[in-house]
């Protein structure tokens, strides 16, 4: 993705626009992936039972319109074995919030010193809400329990590239993409950028384009696909990748910005000025949505970290956390974290079906108990 | 699970990583070839900033301030002006705060000298320049306040007479920012251009709410500004022509400026940094209009088209191929960037190739300069960083206030290494820089740096690098043309070293510095031919000039050796 729209994939990115007032965007998708088979054979069959259902993440819309997340969880909407069940009250306000997955990843850490998915996970919760130095600690503390643990690197990965330090995180990034590939979705952009600022982007133009030959690239991909070759000076290479990048998306502004050094680099000033004339415009247009949304929170006097995208957040986090006490085989704290999950987010069907899944699954096992006896 | 074969490899690649936590380059041992000294204490100059603030969060605060570096009084000895701030609305004022003016006494002493010199403005101080306006052989000074400017004349006495009315250059009550001394038309007389900020008032003044705590707004939560241009009419007056020229026709949020001609056709340009808006770069296209071509040179925005919060510019020839270049900071999370003169008018980004961003880019970057630290003939980039929201540790701890500057040492093959854990202790200090200048202030041939901290004391780096390079200093003396000869395109070449530059007034965060050009010249102890082109199109050329010297070269006569360097110190020849 280009830079300023890849900001909504780094993880962290809550905490920045925490600290600046800009506003939230979708967590990060790897959370989502994050179910591993290994551990306690109940927990795992669990995790076979809930995962099978379903491997999409769940739809999340905000709840900034739900006043009252009890009040919306109407008993005919929930799977019967819930309905007696309560759902854990949460703060309201964003600090409440924050402090709330801070607890999350404090309890993470307690219970499981010893799994390097708890540790991550609770890395990445750190990190979200600005706490780097912390989560640094947790994924190497991740990383010596398993070497090469893919979530871990990766996350020093993005802490590295954050902070400039292309060649270090260029390694990580690789590493742990290369020990998880399905990571690699998530990472692409942060290790292309990598090696785009440490003099490798012939490294960049071979990950994406072998990225395209076996899934495709969308219009982000190919962009920066495109910035790769520029940056190796083959022109016409990244004119069809900038071409390419606009058929798919013709809102992308910054494709007409980079067809245009492009088409300059190849001696044709007058269509360069077209892009960049056109890039003009669909930046302007997109700079006026900008400021009128700022414009609209500032008139509200609105804070401008909204409690609602710190609850889906957290909602995601604690869907994770769950799932890592169920394979644990702490199937009273997964349950915990997956009504919280829904508290926060009542529309989370993936959190239902897991809480309906563990109820079923317990529900078997205390008929099979019944049954020795 | 990974396999056990791939397990080792990745061990190793670990550790390595973690060796090198948490600097980007290891930690200081042995020193490389730039060292850069914090000699703040022993200079005597105790200058402290204040930006007026009392926790209303005003924007303004956030772009303060600027200063400048030049030999106010023609004693060979470059001297230093702080810009202050002052007491804004709603804050209770403690002592009355002014700019500050500190002469140089040698040996790295300074003594204040604001009352007797007269230049103790108590506006709001942004952005300053220095230029003789009035071709009297004396730097001159202009104020770019947050409220009306400040044109003080240089008597040559010590002393300075405020005459912002009589010159008419007060230019009212806008948020001022970078300011510059040119001549734009070529008729000998500095012209000034005066960039403005967004346009702030108490009455616009908006504060956002961010976890339940004001916050400074974005620029863009304001009106844009267009910036002034003004004709000097050769009589101690100006004239406004921001109309007739065209340069009124663009509003933005003006921050750095810098004036050079980077299509060499003889006529000085503008770049102005704009702050989250399009940069804008002044074509002059003489007869006192100038076209706005930022967008089709390259120079409008970052590689992809993103408009970045760009702070201060500083232009010059990195890669030696005979055009200036420009380098511009920027936010945190932004790279700063670095432009590539291609010629024809065009620029190309080449800020991932050129790997200046390394280490660079979680910063908030203000002050800069492309100067040659270590005098072996490239320049080197210095930076300094610093956030504007005093509070950022409360919410974040992948951010801070106060930030250690960056360096930034050229390779020589187009690349840049981050150099900034190895180059002194006054490269360790954390600050919360704004302008930052660059001059060589005890004549040792080494460019040393004076930064301007917010609301904190100021900050002097002495460059105690390894003397083993050569280099030549010039002092330009115009005749016909503007008596600093800003604007005045200077060559210099060394056996296979050639090196271009330019005379400025004005540039890097709304600072001042460099009236006299530094060349380093690496191991090249004579310099083969020096050519200097004066605005308007005449030219003078020295050869065979020995190195590490002061070389005051009047336009249209031989060079006159004014002053020769010993181990003893300074030398002036009548």
């Amino acid at each position: 993705m280009a830079p300023g729209r890849g900001r909504s994939l780094r993880p962290g990115y809550v905490a920045e626009g925490l600290a600046s007032g800009e506003r939230l965007s979708r967590p990060t998708r790897w959370l989502l992936f994050l179910a591993v088979a290994v551990a306690v054979p109940a927990g795992a069959i669990l995790v076979e039972r809930v995962t099978r259902p379903t491997e999409q993440p769940p739809q999340s819309p905000s709840t900034r319109s739900a006043p009252s997340v009890q009040s919306a969880l109407a008993p005919e909407h929930l799977p019967s074995s819930l309905e007696a069940v309560p759902l854990p009250a949460l703060p309201t306000t964003t600090e409440g919030l924050i402090a709330e997955a801070n607890v999350l990843a404090d309890r993470l850490v307690e219970s499981f010193p010893g799994s390097p998915h708890a540790l991550s996970l609770a890395g990445q919760v750190y990190y979200t809400f600005g706490r780097a130095g912390k989560a640094t600690e947790l994924w190497e503390q991740s990383l010596r329990v398993r070497p090469g643990f893919a979530e871990a690197l990766c996350g020093l990965g993005v802490v590295a590239w954050e902070r400039g330090e292309y060649v270090r995180a260029a390694s990580l990034l690789e590493h742990g993409t290369t020990a998880d590939p399905g990571l690699l979705r998530e990472y692409v952009y942060q290790l292309a950028d990598s090696w785009m600022n440490s003099g490798q982007p012939k490294r960049t133009v071979a990950l994406l384009e072998r990225a395209g030959q076996e899934h495709g690239l969308s219009p982000d991909g190919l962009f920066v696909l495109g910035q790769a070759h520029l940056e190796l000076g083959n022109y016409q290479e990244a004119k069809l990748r900038f071409e390419q990048a606009l058929a798919a998306d013709p809102r992308l502004a910054s494709a007409h910005y980079a067809l245009g050094t492009a088409l300059v680099a190849l001696g044709m000033p007058e269509e360069a000025q077209k892009h960049r004339r056109q890039y003009l415009q669909k930046k302007q247009r997109d700079l006026e949505a900008y400021d009128r949304r700022r414009k609209a929170l500032l008139a509200s006097g609105r804070d401008r970290a909204d409690p609602a995208e710190v609850r889906t957040l957290l909602g995601r986090f604690s869907v994770e956390a769950g799932r890592i006490c169920a394979l644990e085989g702490r199937l009273d704290q997964a349950q915990a974290h997956w009504l919280k999950a829904l508290a926060c987010n009542p529309a989370d069907s993936f959190a239902r079906q897991l809480l309906d899944a563990l109820r079923r699954e317990q529900g078997r096992m205390s008929h099979l108990g019944q049954a020795r006896q | 699970m990974l396999e056990h074969r791939l397990q080792a490899p990745l061990i190793a690649a670990i550790c390595c990583g973690f060796a090198a936590l948490p600097a980007v380059c290891p930690a200081a041992s042995a020193p490389g070839p730039i060292v850069l000294r914090d000699v703040t204490g022993q200079t005597g100059i105790t200058f402290c900033h204040t930006d007026g603030s009392g926790g209303q969060h005003y924007i303004v605060e956030t772009v303060a301030s600027g200063l400048a570096s030049f030999d106010y009084d023609g004693d060979g000895l470059i001297d230093v002006y702080f810009l202050n701030g002052r007491p804004l609305r709603g804050t209770k004022a403690h002592a009355p705060a002014k700019n500050a003016l500190y002469r140089n006494l040698g040996s790295f002493r300074f003594r204040e000298v604001t009352d007797e010199a007269g230049v103790g403005d108590a506006g709001y101080g942004l952005g300053v320049c220095v230029g003789d306006y009035d071709n009297d052989g004396q730097p001159d000074l202009y104020v770019n306040n947050f409220g009306p400017n400040v044109l003080y004349r240089n008597l040559g006495n010590g002393a300075f007479e405020d005459v912002s009315a009589r010159a008419g250059v007060a230019r009212g009550d806008n948020v001022g920012a970078g300011a510059n001394f040119l001549d734009f038309d070529g008729d000998g007389w500095l012209d000034l251009f005066v960039a403005n900020y967004i346009r702030f008032t108490y009455e616009n003044h908006v504060a956002p709410i961010v976890r339940g705590r004001p916050r400074y707004a974005s620029p863009r939560d304001f009106p844009l500004q267009p910036n002034h241009l003004f004709r000097n009419q050769g009589d101690g007056t100006f004239a406004e022509v921001t109309a007739s020229s065209g340069i009124g026709a663009h509003a933005g949020s003006g921050m750095g400026t810098i004036c050079l001609d980077y299509d060499h056709d003889g006529l000085t340009d503008i770049f102005v940094c704009n702050d989250k808006h399009w940069n804008f770069l002044f074509r002059n296209q003489g007869q006192g209009c100038f076209a706005e071509v930022a967008l089709m040179a390259g120079v409008a925005c970052n590689y992809v088209g993103e408009l970045t919060s760009g702070m201060g510019p500083d232009c010059g020839d990195y890669n030696h191929d005979g055009l200036l270049d420009l380098f511009m900071t920027d936010y945190e999370m932004e790279k700063p960037v670095l432009f590539r003169n291609l010629g024809w008018g065009l620029f190309e980004d080449v800020t991932m190739r050129a790997g200046v961003a390394v280490g660079t880019v979680s910063y908030v970057k203000w002050g800069c300069g492309l100067i040659d630290f270590d005098n072996d003939g490239h320049l080197d980039i210095f930076i300094g960083c610093g956030h504007l929201q005093d509070d950022i540790e409360l919410y974040t701890d992948r951010a801070s206030y106060l930030v250690q500057p960056v360096l930034l040492r050229n390779n020589g093959n187009g690349t840049f290494t981050n150099v900034s854990g190895t180059s002194g202790d006054g490269m360790q200090v954390r600050l919360v820089a704004r302008g930052v200048a660059f001059d060589d202030l005890d004549n040792d041939g080494r460019v040393d740096v004076v930064i301007q901290n917010s609301r904190r004391p100021a900050t002097i780096l002495r460059n105690e690098s390894p003397d083993v390079n050569h280099w030549l200093q010039v002092q330009l003396c115009g005749v016909k043309t503007n008596r600093d000869g800003v604007g005045a395109h200077v060559r210099v070449i060394a056996g296979d070293l050639t090196q271009i530059t330019e005379v400025h007034s004005g540039r890097g965060y709304q600072s001042h510095f460099g009236s006299r050009l530094h060349f380093g010249l690496g191991r090249h102890g004579r310099v083969d031919r020096l050519e200097v082109r004066w605005i308007g199109g005449g030219v003078d050329i020295l050869e065979n000039l020995a190195a590490d010297r002061l070389v005051t070269i009047q336009e249209g006569s031989a060079a006159q050796e004014s002053c020769t360097q010993t181990g003893a110190g300074i030398h002036f020849s009548p």
